[in-house]
């Protein structure tokens, strides 16, 4: 099965949030009431209800102030933190590229949201035991895309800067672009290696740090918890074996020193001394 | 009305009420909390999903309930029987530990409803998975261990006697699941390399949690001895405490080279000198590691309540909720755009909640329950004995009031297990006993040295009679053969009490020479009967 994702080129996002809108209006999500933060970003970052968000960025390019733009959403990681640190297993990388959240299984304990390196998941803070709050963040339309469309904000950018295909091709596409005008994009696609890989790609005109996205190795994140709890069981087997081993050499110890018939029991340190 | 009523019949102290009034408060917030969302009560929020509940009611809760295992392990799987006077406060520290720490996930997790989804969905990469399945595996090991103190009370002999038998199963699976849950713990952040400040990230996190577990485990238990040793007129195992504390230098050292040798490998000095949190690295290692480290070591320390108090706080706070708070929240980057959290009053308010309860259950539990081996006390212990318990026994029926109430104000009431040692031979005979209930067997070296079963205490009969003869040495030891319950009797006290009154002091002479002259014929007859 082709595995898909996004590549976001930055260079020609025009930050009219069609994609926002267009990713309320397919997830049903209510508008939020929000205040002038002094940033055009508004609502002033991704949350329960908004899972698609411009972020505007003032970047001072050697004097001249610039408005750049990054669209910020799920990577969709091909190693996700949050599907692997989830202890229910309510998070899934499906084959196609989707991270996928299953809200029945959820115990909202929110280590995906601690563990994830980009910031993505949001929890539903204002909502009871009898609203049942969860965990929300973009699908990457896996709704859309089982039926043969494309995500949404994909869908509805106007001016092509989501393009959406499969994950290989688009990465070809970034370098070939990034080739053909070397002056206009950073040479670096980010997310064919950040992290182990994410299923979302982008192009930017300035440092990926500037625009807001983690410097991240080629390493997932999780290698070393996945590492430990590998070790987990073995090293259960051993330290439980070990802790027998020194308990039956202790009672060992008392009992060779123990008095036959009459006396006090045996696993008494007093009836060594006495023998001694 | 009648509210009131009752209240003034039982008495309940203030400090009590206040309590109550803090538990009560707590499930309040807690109400509000299940009503309208974690949002409602607390300052957490989507670049803060952890806070308070998770670095102080999980992480510090889980740690300083390590005293349990590290009690348990030393009595049972490395046979140090001296340490079994502990054992039990340490063990009901860890077990209310524990609920604690579960409650406080009943209210931080989103869905508590679903918290038995643990069991069912798994997935064995998760730390939290396995963090989970310690909390309740071992929760249930801690209810085990705890329950024969009820059996006991209620006087079940069937499950006394199938959790004796299981005992040692227990404390290993108890001290396996420690040692996991302890770690795993730390390895819940080597998820997190970008989050967690450079000064605490390694890949030895799951180390040094276990290792400053380890260490605050035996801190704990000198906290909260010291703590009951006041509030319930006890004695303080001081001797026994100072011998437990001599671990903390040893793995607080292991702790600290592997810290210092950990971050020359990373080359992270750099970050222990700049900016804010260098300050709180140092005084986390400075206070929490390195002055404890220096004070269990010195003998003057380790022989004092109080130095050993305020050694064991520094561990508590500085090595291990400092810590776990610089590891799980305040070292972790302030993101842009988003406010910095502090935990609202109300998050508080469930933390003392949760406390409080846990105090009140302490104290629940050591009124009504056999939690203290009382036998272990270096300080007198005030008295709780009324001269109606005197009366149960022929021994101390005496016709004078007077004499009653000065031996009531000098004796205490002693529970022990069963195979309980109560006092060896050629020890000083600090204490008379008089048991209540249960039997207790006497043992004697003959000739040769070897011990041979000289006496057996039925319920009423004295023991530890040296107490009242010159040289006041025991000549025989005392172990029990069933659980018992005694009256113990200061020896000086007794003995200064006789001097005043002499009329007593002929009494108990002539009561302790009949005593003295029954066993001796007893253990002639036994003697020949072989």
């Amino acid at each position: 099965m082709a595995k898909y994702g996004m590549l976001i080129d930055e260079t020609r996002c025009t930050g009219c949030r069609g994609c926002q809108v267009a990713c309320k209006q397919w997830n049903d999500l209510p508008g939020e009431e929000t205040h002038n933060t002094g940033s055009y970003t508004n609502p002033p970052h991704l949350s329960a209800q908004t899972w698609n968000l411009i972020e505007y960025k003032e970047i001072d390019r050697g004097g001249q102030v610039g408005f750049f733009f990054l669209k910020r959403a799920c990577m969709h990681c091909e190693h996700p933190a949050c599907v692997s640190v989830c202890p229910v297993g309510a998070l899934r990388k499906t084959p196609e590229g989707p991270v996928v959240y299953d809200d029945h299984k959820c115990i909202g304990c929110r280590y995906c949201m601690a563990a994830c390196p980009f910031g993505i998941p949001k929890f539903d803070w204002q909502k009871g035991l009898l609203e049942g709050a969860l965990i929300r963040k973009c699908t990457f339309c896996a709704d859309r895309l089982s039926n043969g469309l494309i995500p949404a904000c994909a869908k509805t950018c106007p001016s092509k800067a989501i393009t959406f295909g499969e994950r290989d091709q688009l990465i070809v596409e970034a370098e070939n672009r990034i080739r053909k005008n070397p002056d206009k994009y950073v040479n670096h696609v980010y997310g064919k290696e950040e992290a182990g890989g994410t299923s979302i790609l982008y192009l930017s005109a300035v440092p990926f740090e500037q625009l807001g996205l983690p410097k991240l190795g080629p390493a997932p994140v999780t290698t070393l918890s996945e590492q430990v709890m590998e070790y987990t069981l073995p090293f259960a087997g051993v330290w439980l074996a070990t802790l027998a081993g020194l308990a039956a050499v202790f009672k060992f110890r008392e009992r060779g020193a123990k008095q036959p018939e009459i006396g006090p029991a045996a696993d008494d340190p007093h009836n060594k001394e006495a023998s001694k | 009305m009648i509210k009131t009523a009752t209240l003034a019949r039982y008495r309940v102290p203030p400090g009590v009420l206040m309590l109550g009034a803090l538990v009560v408060i707590g499930v309040l917030v807690a109400l509000v909390r299940y009503l309208f969302g974690i949002g409602a009560i607390s300052n957490l929020n989507d670049a803060y999903p952890w806070g308070l509940w998770i670095s102080f009611d999980l992480l510090c809760g889980v740690a300083t309930a390590a005293g349990a295992f590290i009690t348990a392990s030393a009595v049972y799987i490395f046979r140090m029987e001296r340490f079994r006077p502990i054992l039990r406060p340490a063990i009901l520290t860890g077990f209310l530990g524990y609920l604690m720490v579960i409650v406080a996930l009943l209210v931080d997790l989103g869905r508590p409803e679903r918290i038995w989804h643990l069991i069912i969905y798994w997935n064995p990469h998760s730390v939290l998975f396995e963090v989970g399945w310690c909390v309740m595996l071992y929760t249930t090991v801690l209810a085990l261990e705890f329950s024969p103190m009820l059996f006991e009370r209620l006087g079940w002999k069937m499950p006394l006697e199938f959790l004796h038998r299981i005992t040692i199963v227990l404390v290993l699976l108890g001290t396996l699941l420690s040692t996991l849950h302890q770690s795993s713990l730390g390895s819940m952040f080597m998820a997190m390399p970008t989050k967690v400040n450079p000064l605490w990230f390694s890949q030895f996190l799951p180390l040094y949690f276990f290792l400053t577990a380890a260490a605050v485990g035996p801190a704990m238990v000198i906290v909260e001895s010291y703590i009951s040793s006041r509030v319930f007129w006890r004695g303080l195992e001081v001797d026994l405490l100072g011998e437990l504390s001599k671990a903390i230098p040893i793995l607080l050292g292991i702790y600290l080279l592997l810290k210092v040798f950990d971050i020359t490998l990373a080359g992270e000095w750099g970050f222990a000198f700049q900016g804010g949190m260098s300050i709180l690295f140092w005084v986390e290692i400075l206070l929490g590691v390195v002055a404890p480290i220096v004070l269990f070591s010195m003998p003057s320390v380790r022989s004092d309540g109080k130095r050993m108090l305020v050694a064991a706080l520094l561990v508590v706070f500085f090595g291990v909720v400092l810590n776990r708070f610089n590891v799980s929240l305040i070292g972790w980057p302030r993101p842009a755009n988003l406010s910095m959290y502090l935990p609202n009053w109300m998050e508080f308010a469930i933390t003392i909640g949760i406390w409080s309860a846990g105090i009140v259950a302490y104290g629940l539990v050591a009124k009504f329950l056999p939690l203290f081996a009382a036998d272990h006390v270096v300080t007198p212990a005030k008295a709780v004995v009324t001269p109606e318990i005197l009366q149960r026994s022929r021994f101390l029926v005496f016709p004078e009031a007077a004499w009653l109430q000065g031996l009531a104000a000098i004796a205490e009431q002693v529970n022990f297990d069963d195979n309980q040692l109560i006092f060896r031979q050629g020890e000083p005979a600090r204490s008379l006993y008089v048991l209540l209930e249960g039997s207790v067997k006497l043992y004697s070296k003959d000739k040769e040295g070897k011990e041979v079963h000289t006496g057996t205490i039925n319920a009423g009969e004295p023991f530890g009679i040296s107490a009242l003869i010159e040289p006041y040495i025991l000549t025989a030891s005392a172990r029990t053969a069933a659980p018992c319950r005694a009256l113990k009797i200061d020896g000086k006290a007794l003995r200064d009490l006789t001097k005043e009154n002499p009329a007593l002091g002929q009494a108990l002479a002539q009561r302790t020479a009949q005593a003295a002259l029954t066993r001796m014929h007893w253990a002639r007859a036994w003697r020949e009967s072989m």
